[in-house]
């Protein structure tokens, strides 16, 4: 099915694109990879009369270290270049990996950071592990820029904080100490993960203070606290044991939606299994089948 | 849902009737109208969903009615651009407790089917969870419980 006739816009700076956004209001929607808004516009299930394509603009892309050691990704990055980035694979391994997985090629080849975290379908990779790292959003509107933790712009499914007006312009990633680990792992029948976990680790003077971040189970991405907490300042073997012995209540603990990738219990049942099995790939070990 | 309400059956039967006081208390309800005294009414349910919007004209059917102490009803409606579609069962029973007042309870199954739900988007049903919620939140106030 052909999408509705629409007008396309290509602006060349920010200024540009937020003063379209701007005159438009919800009869408009940025476009980046398309990814996402493209499918829904040729299934009918999205209209708009404006269509605002980012790609145009420069000031959206690249991949940057800060001086004080903020990772700074573009909005328009796509997964596929992040999969492959020299400065990615050197300072946030487990997001290259993340990224190398994302759906299938083609989606990645495509599909912008920005646009999957603006879009928020919560069947996604990135917002777990981007959470888990404590990321934030740079987004630019007409009375300038402002920034927001990426915990809080999610508001739900399909459902940011980010303005009809509003260009995300870049996510920036706070420097991890020295001998941090992170992983993620995710499963689902389909392409999309019925259930992603993100795990990492900040080391303490004994042991590490974790964070553990379950994606696509509901709207955003949760927090599994009560294992967080049990395991906080063990050393890795008995941090382990903590979470075996936590994951399955702690899941029981996590809303769930029954959706087209599994039911609410299954998904729950995964979050254990998954947490389990990044929490040792961050650690270096050997991944257990369960 | 369920609410202990201050009032007898008697008063609080004619608000489900009263088709501008129960406009009111369904968020996004719009045009409503009464077709047929206590069988058939419309309205056109405005909702935006995300980045959905979704303009249902609805109609509300009476399937099974016992003054002032039980409704059952049902409503269909179908948005022409997305496809959805959307089947409500409500029911509604009224019952006297010792201090003259309500005990109210509502049930309600809900089905959504289209193009958004293929998708693999619960959004709807969501939404339509939230609205019942939102109902039974006003209800109370309309009734002055906190």
């Amino acid at each position: 099915m052909l999408p509705k006739r629409f007008t396309l816009h290509r602006p060349g700076r920010i200024a540009d694109a937020i003063e379209l956004l701007s005159k438009f209001g919800d009869d408009a929607s940025p476009y980046a990879g398309g990814t996402e808004l493209l499918i829904a516009m040729k299934a009918r299930v999205l209209s708009y009369q404006h269509i605002v394509d980012l790609k145009g603009i420069d000031e959206l892309r690249g991949v940057s270290v800060l001086p004080d050691g903020t990772l700074s990704i573009g909005a328009l990055s796509t997964h596929h270049e992040l999969a492959g980035n020299a400065v990615i694979l050197q300072h946030l391994p487990a997001y290259a990996a993340l990224s190398a997985n994302v759906a299938n090629i083609r989606v990645r080849a495509a599909g912008t950071l920005g646009g999957n975290l603006c879009f928020a379908e919560p069947h996604a990779d990135p917002p777990a592990l981007l959470c888990a790292l404590g990321a934030e959003l740079v987004l630019a509107g007409p009375a300038g820029e402002r920034r927001m933790p990426l915990s809080e712009f999610i508001l739900g499914e399909l459902s940011t904080a980010r303005a009809d007006d509003e260009v995300l312009v870049r996510i920036e990633v706070p420097p991890l100490p020295p001998h941090s680990l992170a992983a993620y792992r995710a499963f689902g029948h389909l392409e999309r993960p019925a259930v992603g976990v993100a795990v990492v680790a900040r080391p303490l003077k004994r042991g590490y203070d974790w964070r553990i971040r379950v994606g696509s189970i509901c709207g955003r991405p949760t927090a599994l606290a009560p294992v967080e907490q049990a395991m906080r300042g063990l050393g890795a073997r008995e941090a382990l044991a903590a979470l075996d012995e936590g994951a399955a209540q702690a899941a029981a603990g996590v809303e769930a939606d029954d959706d087209l990738r599994g039911s609410a219990e299954y998904k729950r049942h995964l979050v254990g299994v998954l947490a389990r099995r990044a929490a040792r790939a961050a650690l270096g070990m050997k991944e257990i089948a369960q | 849902m369920d609410l202990d309400l201050p009032a007898s059956p008697e008063t609080i039967w004619p608000i489900f009737f009263d088709v501008a006081r129960i406009a009111r208390l369904i968020p996004g309800c719009e045009q409503v109208e009464e077709k047929e005294p206590l069988v058939l009414y419309g309205a056109v349910m405005k909702q935006k969903i995300g980045p959905f919007k979704l303009e249902v004209p609805t109609e509300v059917k009476v399937e099974e009615m016992v003054a002032p102490s039980r409704v059952r009803s049902r409503a269909r409606g179908r948005d022409k651009f997305t496809g959805t579609t959307i089947d409500v069962l409500l029911d509604v029973v009224l019952q006297k407790t010792e201090a003259n007042g309500t005990r109210l309870t509502v049930d309600s199954t809900l089905q959504v089917a289209g193009r958004l739900a293929s998708l693999g988007y619960p959004v709807v049903k969501k939404k339509t969870e939230e609205i019942l919620a939102e109902f039974e939140k006003r209800l109370r106030a309309e009734l002055g419980v906190a």
